[in-house]
Parts: C-alpha cells; sequence; structure tokens
C-alpha cells in the first residue's frame, strides 16, 4: 500500500486571540514573534489515519508540503510520527499560491512519484478553511474523492469510508487509488516517540523545484491565483449584557422570548 | 558556547510539551485533590521514550544528552512541577546509579523495566537523624557470609511505597568512614523490609513520600551497587539537582506567563492591573530570574554533556533556580490577589509545590556551604 499525504504549516489555532493581528493594507496576517508554525491539525490526522492503514496492512507512507518557511518542521514531525520519507516543495514560483495552485504542484509531485495507491489530506487548513485542496488534487488526477472521512479502512483493495454529513454520516466504498480528506472526529493523533524523533531527525528530505516536477509556470504564484483577497481584518465582537427580570420565572421567561423574537437578525 | 538547540532537542522538548498539556495538565489539579496520581502516567512517559532519554540503548534507552533531559524536564514541569521533577528523578536516581555503577545482571534485571516505566525505583539516603549529614546515617549492612544482613530506617524517601526496589545508602564498615558507605539493592517483598507511607504533606502531593525500615533483611552480597565511598553512594544526586534546575525554569515559566495574562486582563481603578509601576516591577523581576535562571539551567547541561566537573555550577543551579522559582511563585500568587489562593489556578500548587526541592536534592543552605567551601578552600563542616 503506497500512500502519500499532503501536510500543510499553520499558524497555530490555539494561540491566543491577542496574539493574531493582520496588516490590513497588506491584507497579510503577521505571524507572532517567536510562536512556530504548527502542521494544520486536520493533516495531523491524514498522517495518523496513514500510519493506522499501514500499521493494518504494512505499506510506505510519503508525505509532501508545499514549502514555506516552516516545511521542515512539520515535515520532521510527520516522520516522527512514523511516516517513511518525505519531499518538500520549494521553489519562487510556488510562493503565494492560492488552493488552486498549490493543488496542481501536489498533483505534479504525485504523477512524479508515479506509484501511489492512495491519498490522504485534511479536510481543510487549519488557517484559511478554504478546503479545496484535497479535492482540487483528485480532480487534476482524476482519480475519485471522499472528503471529511471520520473512519477509513481498506479490506481487499477497496476502501470503505464512513465520512461526515450535514446529519449524521455516509458509509461509501470505492477503488483505489482514491484521494480522502479527514475530518477531527477521527480521534486522537499520536505524538511522536523519542525513537520516532530520532530516526526523523536524520533522515534526507529532499526538496523539489518546479523544473523537478514539471510545473506549468501559468498555474502557480500569485498571477495564477483564482481567489483574490479583497479584505483582512479582525471581526470586532461587542458584548451587551442585559438583565431580563419579571415578578415570577414566567414573566421572567414571556419577557424574554419577547426580546429575542424581537432581535433582527 | 554554542546556544543553538539542535532539531532533535527540538523535537523532544515540543513532544514534552505535546504531552504534558494532553496527559498532565487536564489531570494534575485532581491528582494533587485526591493526594495521588495514575501510575499509567509514568508507562505512558516511557512509551513516549521520555524516561530512558540517558539510558543505554542495549536496554531500551535513547542515550542521549543532559540537554535534552532538562529541556524535557523544563517543559513537564510547566504544566506539573512535581511530576517534571519526578519523572527527571526517574534518570537520575532510578536509572543512572544502575547505568554507571551496576553489575550486567542488575543492569538486565532493573534498567528495561525503568525505560518502560513499569518498573519504581527509590533511592534512599536520609535517615530520621542524619539529614544535610550524610555521613551520621545508622543503616548498617554487615557482611555474613555471601549476604550483607541490613539494619536501619529511612525517611522522606521518595516512592517508598511504590518501589519495585530500593537502592540504600548504608555504612559497611564504621571505622571507615565515608570510605564505608555503600548502596545495597533491596527488592520489595525482601523479609525484613517493610515501609510505611508520610502523608498529609505540604507540597508533591500527589506523588509518594515513606519511611523503609530494615530488620535483619538479607540480601546477596551481589547486590551491592558499584564500590564504595561518598562517589559510589552520592554522585547521582548531581543529576537530581541538574533536574531540579531546569525543572525551576518551567515553573518559573508558567507563573510568568498566567501573571502576564491575568494582568493585561484584570481591571482595577479602571485600569489593567498591567498598568501600574509597582505590578511591572513584579513581572519584569519575574522576566530577569527567568532568563537568569534558564541560561544557568541550559548551561549545566551543556557543561554535563562535555563531562566536565560541574560540582559548582550544579550548586549554583539548584540553589539560584529555586530561590527564584519561590520569590516568582509567591509574586504570581500575589498578582493574582485572592484568585491566587484558588487551585482554580495552578499557581498555588507551584509555590507550595516549591518548598520541596528547596529542602531535598540539599538545603539551599548546604549549597551555600558548598559555594563557600569551593571558593573559600575550607570545609565549614569538616569534622
Ligand atoms: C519531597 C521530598 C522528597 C525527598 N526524597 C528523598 C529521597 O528520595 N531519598 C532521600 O534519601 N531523601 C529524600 N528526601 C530527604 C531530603 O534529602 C532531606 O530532607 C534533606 O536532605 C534535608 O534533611 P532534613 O530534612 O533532615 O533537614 P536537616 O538536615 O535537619 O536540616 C534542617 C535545617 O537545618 C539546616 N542545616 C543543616 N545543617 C546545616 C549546616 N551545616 N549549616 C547551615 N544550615 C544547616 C538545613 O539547611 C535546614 O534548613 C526528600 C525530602 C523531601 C522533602
Amino acid at each position: 500500500m503506497e500512500i502519500i499525504v499532503c501536510i500543510k504549516p499553520v499558524l497555530d489555532p490555539d494561540l491566543p486571540p491577542a496574539k493574531f493581528t493582520v496588516d490590513g493594507k497588506k491584507n497579510e496576517v503577521i505571524p507572532p514573534e517567536g510562536v512556530p508554525f504548527v502542521m494544520s491539525p486536520y493533516d495531523a490526522l491524514a498522517v495518523e489515519a496513514a500510519l493506522r492503514i499501514k500499521e493494518a496492512q504494512g505499506g510506505k507512507i510519503t508525505v509532501l508540503t508545499q514549502g514555506t518557511k516552516y516545511a521542515e518542521e512539520i515535515m520532521r514531525k510527520a516522520l516522527a510520527m512514523g511516516a517513511d520519507e518525505g519531499v518538500i516543495l520549494s521553489d519562487p514560483a510556488f510562493e503565494d499560491s492560492d488552493g488552486f495552485g498549490t493543488a496542481h504542484v501536489l498533483a505534479q509531485t504525485v504523477k512524479k512519484i508515479g506509484k501511489f495507491d492512495l491519498i490522504l489530506c485534511g479536510r481543510q487548513a487549519a488557517d484559511w478553511d478554504a478546503g479545496v485542496v484535497g479535492s482540487l488534487i483528485a480532480e487534476y488526477l482524476n482519480i475519485p474523492v471522499v472528503i471529511r472521512a471520520k473512519s477509513i479502512e481498506v479490506l481487499d483493495g477497496v476502501l470503505k469510508i464512513e465520512r461526515i454529513s450535514t446529519n449524521g454520516s455516509e458509509v461509501f466504498e470505492l477503488g483505489l487509488p482514491a484521494l480522502v480528506t479527514l475530518s477531527s472526529e477521527m480521534g486522537q493523533v499520536r505524538i511522536p516517540s523519542g525513537w520516532g524523533i530520532i530516526s526523523a531527525a536524520k533522515k534526507q528530505v529532499p526538496k523539489w523545484g518546479a523544473t523537478d516536477i514539471g510545473t506549468d509556470p501559468s498555474q502557480t504564484g500569485a498571477a495564477a491565483a483564482v481567489n483574490r483577497l479583497v479584505k483582512l481584518y479582525v471581526p470586532v465582537y461587542e458584548r451587551k449584557c442585559e438583565m431580563v427580570t419579571g415578578k415570577d420565572p414566567a414573566e421572567a421567561a414571556a419577557r424574554l422570548t419577547e426580546k429575542i423574537l424581537a432581535i433582527k437578525p | 558556547m554554542d546556544l543553538e538547540f539542535t532539531t532533535e532537542q527540538v523535537m523532544f522538548k515540543d513532544m514534552a510539551k505535546e504531552f504534558a498539556i494532553r496527559e498532565v495538565q487536564p489531570y494534575v489539579k485532581q491528582w494533587d485533590r485526591d493526594c495521588k496520581m495514575p501510575h499509567e502516567v509514568f508507562k505512558k512517559l516511557g512509551e513516549q521514550g521520555l524516561l530512558g532519554i540517558k539510558a543505554p540503548v542495549e536496554y531500551g534507552g535513547l542515550d542521549l544528552d543532559w540537554l535534552t533531559l532538562g529541556l524535557v524536564t523544563e517543559q513537564l514541569a510547566y504544566y506539573d512541577f512535581s511530576l517534571g521533577m519526578g519523572s527527571c528523578s526517574r534518570t537520575s536516581l532510578g536509572i543512572m546509579p544502575i547505568a554507571q555503577n551496576g553489575s550486567a545482571e542488575q543492569k538486565k534485571k532493573y534498567l528495561p523495566g525503568m525505560i518502560q516505566g513499569v518498573l519504581t525505583h527509590c533511592f534512599a539516603t536520609v535517615e530520621p537523624d542524619a539529614g544535610s549529614d550524610a555521613m551520621a546515617i545508622k543503616t548498617t549492612a554487615v557482611l555474613d557470609g555471601d549476604e550483607y544482613v541490613i539494619n536501619g530506617n529511612k525517611t522522606w524517601i521518595t516512592n517508598a511505597n511504590l518501589a519495585n526496589y530500593a537502592m540504600v545508602v548504608c555504612q559497611t564498615d564504621k571505622s571507615k568512614g565515608s570510605k564505608g558507605l555503600a548502596v545495597i539493592i533491596v527488592d520489595w517483598g525482601t523479609p525484613g523490609f517493610s515501609r510505611a507511607p508520610i502523608e498529609n504533606k505540604m507540597a508533591f502531593r500527589h506523588h509518594d513520600h515513606g519511611q523503609l525500615f530494615f530488620r535483619d533483611c538479607r540480601v546477596p552480597k551481589t547486590n551491592q551497587l558499584g564500590g564504595f565511598g561518598m562517589r559510589a553512594a552520592f554522585s547521582n544526586v548531581e543529576h537530581t539537582r541538574f533536574g531540579i534546575a531546569c525543572a525551576a525554569v518551567g515553573a518559573i515559566q508558567a507563573c510568568l506567563d498566567l501573571s502576564v495574562k491575568y494582568c493585561q486582563e484584570r481591571i482595577q481603578f479602571k485600569k489593567p492591573i498591567g498598568s501600574f509601576q509597582l505590578v511591572q516591577e513584579k513581572i519584569a523581576d519575574m522576566v530577569i530570574d527567568l532568563e537568569a535562571s534558564r541560561w544557568i539551567a541550559y548551561r549545566l547541561g551543556y557543561l554535563k554533556d562535555k563531562n566536565v566537573n560541574v560540582a559548582k555550577e550544579t550548586s549554583i543551579g539548584k540553589y539560584h533556580n529555586m530561590e527564584a522559582l519561590s520569590r516568582c511563585a509567591k509574586a504570581a500568587v500575589e498578582l493574582h490577589g485572592s484568585y491566587g489562593l484558588s487551585d482554580e489556578y495552578p499557581l498555588e500548587r507551584i509555590y507550595r509545590d516549591c518548598m520541596a526541592p528547596i529542602i531535598y536534592g540539599g538545603t539551599a543552605h548546604v549549597h551555600k556551604l558548598v559555594l563557600g567551601r569551593l571558593e573559600l578552600g575550607i570545609d565549614s563542616v569538616s569534622r
């Protein structure tokens, strides 16, 4: 079983809100000093899913990440968790790509690797929450995709996936190769062990650029972006507290109901 | 001195933090209230490899550097100072005496279980009448054929009631003074070996401490660990002192982080209390204590990894960092006002817990005496 997992570094979603600031003029998030990026937690679930499949039936896990500043750190973490190999995709041409550009880079990398049965991604990146890269990679590679998986099993070469839907879950079976994106309902991600860290710290992680994977320059970078960010700002929440009283609980409840109904969305 | 951490050191630090956030932080308040913690935590630490950092690879350890152990201890101590110490002491006083002085059989018997967190040690020096004055110990081990016969009492021994084996500092020949000291391993279950807990403690409440009693307790002569004399008996206490210096850094960081957040959020006189200069002074003092402690601890780790004599640096680290922690814990409780006294915040626990390693690992006074002796060449307690 050849599994490819795509991971992305993001600003730590557990960052205290006070540390989160944006540059409104440049429409950019200002990364707080001294706070390292982390593997997007949904992508960590994808690594975990790959490890569980490998433990059940053997195989090889290759991790891909598009090279921003913290690519190396999160790659080492995935390797420490138990992934076998990793490739960092790094080229000035890839910088400021949107989801479409990133999916193109990742799909080209998968084509270069050639042999794969399963691609796993997070359901969305925990920074922009767009959730398009997984589906787009599948589209570019022309393979089936199931998004927001809660559990994933491989039985006799057939994938069995339970995925989260609006009001419950759905079970799919599909053949390989395929792409699946993982959701938080899958459960807890393992913490790398000391032995995993020692082996990961020693591993060589190659960097591949545009010429290595044969990306189309018109499809990557800021110029190729399909999305345009119009305005980035931190919303201001206002909280007002009004005590609703009454001579007894029933009257207080009736007044409260009136007030709720009077709120215009 | 190279101040950059290696990739591996950073990864261990991050891993220990992740472990503590998942396995320690949510439970520590209740452990402290209940005065007990599940032994599972040590098994989990073992599975992570955090108990084998300094242990030989052939017994399942990782054989890494002291600085890595220091960084891990700091991270665990950020969430639970006492667990940071408990975890580190398993290396310093559980694994190291055997790894450094043990026979092949002793290593085979104890090291794998210690590294996995399934075995528990205790290291027993202190007695009712022999605390700072280790030379006053009365526990005797008398050779009778191929066996040592042990008689005596030990007190305030960490893990006394959980230990699968005790390493007991004994006097084998009083006429030889310190040269008669030896460490003898006594497995729990050996006839003549009993124990009792010490309860209702101010600090380290969820960790076990107790008394050990030996009455004509016979063990094979081969249970002796290493040779005779002060070095054989006490060389590993130095590692615990390093652990104390590192754990203090984690706890000071916790005091500072909580205080900064609280002082930014708590409004009095229509302003965050952090805007008052007297409050800012306290924060500034904590920042200075943190930086000084951190670099003392890291440099000590760095020097230990160079295998040089660190007697002076160890005493400085143990003394300074614990004094710094006690100042910072007091300041942090004070800055939180009445809330600082509630166990809804971890500060009152840190304030209590920091008293334990001010006393153990050599009291603050003792370390000042060590530093005085090293500098003056005069031993204040020479007999
Ligand atoms: C939580 C905890 C865990 C412990 N775990 C262990 C363990 O696992 N194994 C073990 O063997 N022991 C352990 N101990 C015991 C610890 O090592 C001793 O408590 C410590 O060495 C001090 O001894 P004492 O309590 O008898 O105090 P004493 O030595 O009686 O000291 C009392 C006071 O007198 C001062 N004093 C003593 N002599 C001098 C001097 N010459 N000059 C100036 N002041 C002096 C001391 O600094 C102290 O302030 C533990 C203690 C605690 C609190």
